[in-house]
This record gives C-alpha cells, structure tokens and sequence, in this order.
C-alpha cells in the first residue's frame, strides 16, 4: 500500500539530512509502530506520505502511485483518503472543535444530514462531547490531541498517520487513544503510528520501525524475534 | 452559504484593510460614475455638433455632377455624398421662402449645382474641403462652424483625459482589493495549509477570498451610487438653469449607469480576489 524506495530528504534550510536511502513496504491494513528518539526523522516520513514534502532522492509509492507525479485536484483527493493527527494538532484556530470536525467531512463531500450524527459519535469515542462548542485555545493540550485524534477518523480514511498522537497525554488516556486506532485497525484501515511511548508498543504486539538519524535501522514484526 | 460566511469573516478579521479598501473603492466608484456621466454627455453634445458640420461644394457651369459625386465619394474620409441640382436647389430656396418664388420666375436660375459632403471625422472637415476644392470642376467650397470645430477638439482632448483618469480609477480599485485579499490569505497561512493537509480542493479553499473581493467592490458601488446619482441630479439641475441645453442625460441613462457600475464592481472583485488569492496561496509540495 506505501512504499518508500531508496527515500531521502533533505531540508534546505536548515541543511539538514532528515532520511536517508530509507527503503519501507508497508502493506494494507497493516498496523506499524514507529519509533526512535527525538530528531530521527519520524515527523519527516510521514510528512512524506502524506504528500506535504517531496523527497529529494527516491520515491513514496501509494498503490502503486507516484506521489511527485500527482497534479492538481488529484493531490486533494489523495489527501482525503488519508488521515492525519499532526504533531502539534494543527486544529483551525478559529473554529469549533465540532466545525473543525465538519470541515474534514465537508471537504470530503459527506452529505450534512449525516454530520451530527458521525461528529457526536466520533466526539463520544474521544470523550470530548461536551467540548464540542469550545475553541481550540480553550481547550487542554491533552484534550486538544483528542480531537485531532477524532479529526483524523472522522473521514474514514484508508491510511491514518499519527505523529505522537499520544504525547501530551497521561497512560490511561495515552492507551485510550491507541485504542481508538486499534479499532480503526480493526477495521482495516492502514496505520502509521509513531512515537516514543515504550509501553504502547508493549501493549499492542504489532510491527515495529525503528530509524535513527535519519536511517531506517530496525523492522520487528510480531512474533519474530529482532531482525 | 460556508463560503460567504467565511467571507464576511475574513472582513471582519482585518477591519483595518478592509475599511481602507471600501473607501478607496467607494470614492474611486463615484469619481468613476460622475466623471464617466460627464463624459456620456460630453459624447452626446460632441456627436449632435458633429452632425450638423458638412462642406457644401459648388460646380462650375457645365460640370459633370454625377461624375464629380463619384469623385468626391472616392476620397479618403467621406462618409457621405449628396447632390443637389441647382434646380432643385432652387426649389427648395423658394419653398423655405415663397417671396424669392416671383423673383426665381422672372431671372435665369443663378444657383449652381452644388454637393453637401458630410466628413467621417468631422474635425478632418478644413482638409476635406481643401481636397474637394482641388477637384476639376469646382468652383468653390464653403463649410461653417469654425467654433464648433474648436470645441470638438478642446473636447477630444478632455474626453481623452477623463478615459485616462477612469482608467487609472479602475487601476486603483482593483490593486487595493487584491492588497486586500493578499493580507487576507497571509494571516490564514498556516490554516490553509492545514486545509490543503486534510484534502481541502483548491476551490473549496479560494472561494471564500473570491467572495471578500466581490462583498468589498459590491459594498463600495452602492455607496458610489448612493452619494453619486444625487450628485449628479443636484449638479445637472443646477446647470440646467444656466445651460438649457445641458445635460441630455435622462433617468433611464441614470439606471444604465448604475448597472454598468453594479457590473464593473462584480467583475473587478471576483478577478481581483480570483488572482489575488491564486497568486498568494501556497500549494503544500505543488
Ligand atoms: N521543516 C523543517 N525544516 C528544516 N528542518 C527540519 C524540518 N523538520 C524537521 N527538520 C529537521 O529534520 C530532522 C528530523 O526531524 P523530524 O521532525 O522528522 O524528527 P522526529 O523523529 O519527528 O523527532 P521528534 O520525535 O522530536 O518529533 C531534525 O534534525 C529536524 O531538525
Ligand atoms: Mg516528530
């Protein structure tokens, strides 16, 4: 389903060589942890897949695809297929927690009637439904992770990307969250999930990638003892 | 219905600009509107002169008139060629005054054949009667209203001055609504990033800014025609009492205008948001 092939990026900017020659298959509804400290590029991978960057060298691969080669309206609807909870939840400052949730289904042409009803229900899951009037700045940095959280699942996508979905938040609701992926798992949705929380990877026995500097140094399935 | 609230939103967010740019737009739109209303007179007084100025052409005795009709027709800036045979040219004398009828009995008819040239370019009149006076078989030509002339030069030039002046207007309207938008879309960067990250269509997310630019231009034409349509009425009731045969402008004039106004604001705010918002909106990884 994603493919890196012989991926690296560098940043301009600040010169910086965030991946390099990283080679990973991930397949359908295949669940993969991924971690390692501060730095090693996690954010940068799955900005990658997410389309945001393009890679310097190498190429992302999403059913087949080419993300550099994708045009126009095509970016759009790539993007709707995938799910996304960004480091620094990213909610639209001046909307609601419930019209930042409509928006993800308005883009995605979900018809209103059906709003309401997947807003209170995602809302319900993350434990937020009496948040759902509130701004953004009026809300805990934990809580304000729950809702990108219910941002990125909303739409349904076929790929959920979390980046340190879980950081802000204390274990209980640290292995709430993952829960919700889990189900989403389930349900056969690919999911990328990095962080740096040793005991959600203990809790859910599933794929682990691990990179440092940049470099792809680890891949542990389940099961299996380390590669 | 999203679009349009996100629009007024916009406005709301940068009172600043957006006043700025409703009252640039506003005070361009009623200049716009009183000098253009100047100007649709100044045509219409221009175009009635222009009418009335023609070269009267007089042959000598025995001059082929039909041939010299040809001739005449035949040179650059006519527009149009009449012949008069001198009796009939008579005729229409003694008609406009029945006394000189007795007299036209008695003599020889002592007027000429004669042909009214009427110039395409009435301010190209003096060469044109230069020109048919060379012709063979012409005795003599006779053209008047050498101050009309003047005039419709002096209002060439000022014509010329008010299109400059309504097109800088235009120039100026149309870059204040894209400042406008621009400010727009740099206060909502990282916003619309995110849309873009979510899957937002470039149209989902450049509508709204189409629509600020159309409310802001829309806003700013009524205002033009609330102050400029009595503006107008007052202005051209008071020259009336002094100038009976200004302005010639009637209310049905009045209505056209103010939807030509309605239509230049709809078109200026939507291309300008359109460009503006296009130009300044960042693809993520385009
Ligand atoms: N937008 C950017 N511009 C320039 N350099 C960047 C940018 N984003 C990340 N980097 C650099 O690239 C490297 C990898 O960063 P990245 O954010 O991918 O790491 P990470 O594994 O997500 O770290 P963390 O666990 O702290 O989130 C770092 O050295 C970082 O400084
Ligand atoms: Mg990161």
């Amino acid at each position: 389903m994603i493919h890196l092939h012989r991926v690296s990026l560098h940043y301009p900017r600040t010169k910086t060589l965030a991946l390099y020659e990283v080679n990973l298959e991930i397949k359908r509804g295949e669940f993969v942890f991924l971690v390692g400290p501060s730095g090693a590029g996690k954010s940068s991978l799955l900005n990658l897949v997410l389309r945001r960057y393009h890679p310097t060298r190498g190429a992302v691969y999403v059913e087949g695809v080419n993300l550099r080669k994708l045009r126009g309206h095509r970016v759009a609807l790539y993007r709707r297929r995938v799910g996304v909870v960004f480091q620094d939840h990213r909610l639209l400052p001046r909307r609601t927690v419930e019209e930042n949730l409509a928006f993800v289904l308005r883009v995605r042409g979900v018809p209103r009637r059906e709003w309401p009803e997947r807003i209170a229900r995602v809302l319900r899951t993350v434990g937020l439904s009496h948040k759902k009037r509130a701004f953004p700045e009026a809300l805990s940095v934990g809580e304000a992770q729950r809702v990108a959280v219910a941002r990125a699942l909303i739409g349904e996508p076929q790929i959920l990307l979390a980046d340190e979905p879980t950081g802000n938040l204390d274990r209980d609701n640290a292995l709430a969250v993952l829960e919700l992926f889990k189900l989403a798992h389930a349900k056969g949705t690919t999911v990328v999930f990095a962080t740096h929380a040793r005991e959600l990877v203990e809790a859910y026995p599933q794929r682990v990638v691990a990179l440092k500097a940049g470099q792809l140094v680890a891949d542990r399935r389940p099961g299996r003892m380390e590669a | 219905m999203y679009a349009l609230r996100e629009a007024l939103l916009a406005l709301w967010r940068h009172p600043v600009s957006s006043l700025a740019t409703l009252t640039t737009a506003a005070v361009s739109f009623t200049l716009l509107l009183l000098v253009g209303l100047f100007l649709w007179n100044l045509d219409r007084v221009i175009g009635a002169a222009e009418g009335e100025l023609e070269v009267a052409v007089f042959l000598k005795p025995g001059a082929d008139l039909a041939a010299l009709q040809e001739a005449a027709r035949r040179l650059p800036g006519v527009a149009r060629v009449r012949a008069i045979p001198k009796d009939e040219a008579l005729k229409e004398l003694t008609a406009a005054d029945p006394y000189l009828k007795g007299a036209a009995e008695l003599l020889e008819n002592p007027l000429p054949d004669t042909l009214i040239v009427t110039p395409r370019d009435a301010v190209a009149l003096p060469e044109l009667a230069r020109a048919l006076g060379r012709l063979p078989g012409v005795d003599g030509v006779e053209y008047g209203g050498r101050l009309t002339l003047e005039l419709l030069r002096v209002a060439r030039g000022v014509r010329l001055g008010a299109l400059a002046l309504i097109l800088m207007l235009i120039l100026n309207t149309f870059f204040s609504v894209m400042g406008t938008i621009r400010l727009s879309i740099e206060n909502r960067k990282d916003e619309l990033e995110v849309m873009q990250l979510v899957g937002a269509s470039r149209g989902t997310i450049l509508l709204p800014f189409v629509l600020e630019g159309l409310l802001l231009t829309l806003l700013a034409a009524l205002v033009a025609l609330a102050i400029a349509i009595p503006g107008y009425r007052y202005l051209a009731g008071a020259l009336a009492r002094f100038l009976a045969f200004l302005p010639t402008l009637g209310p049905a004039d009045l209505a056209t205008a103010a939807y030509a106004l309605l239509l230049l604001a709809f078109f200026l705010g939507t291309v300008g948001g359109w460009l503006s918002s296009r130009a300044h909106l960042k693809e993520v990884a385009g």
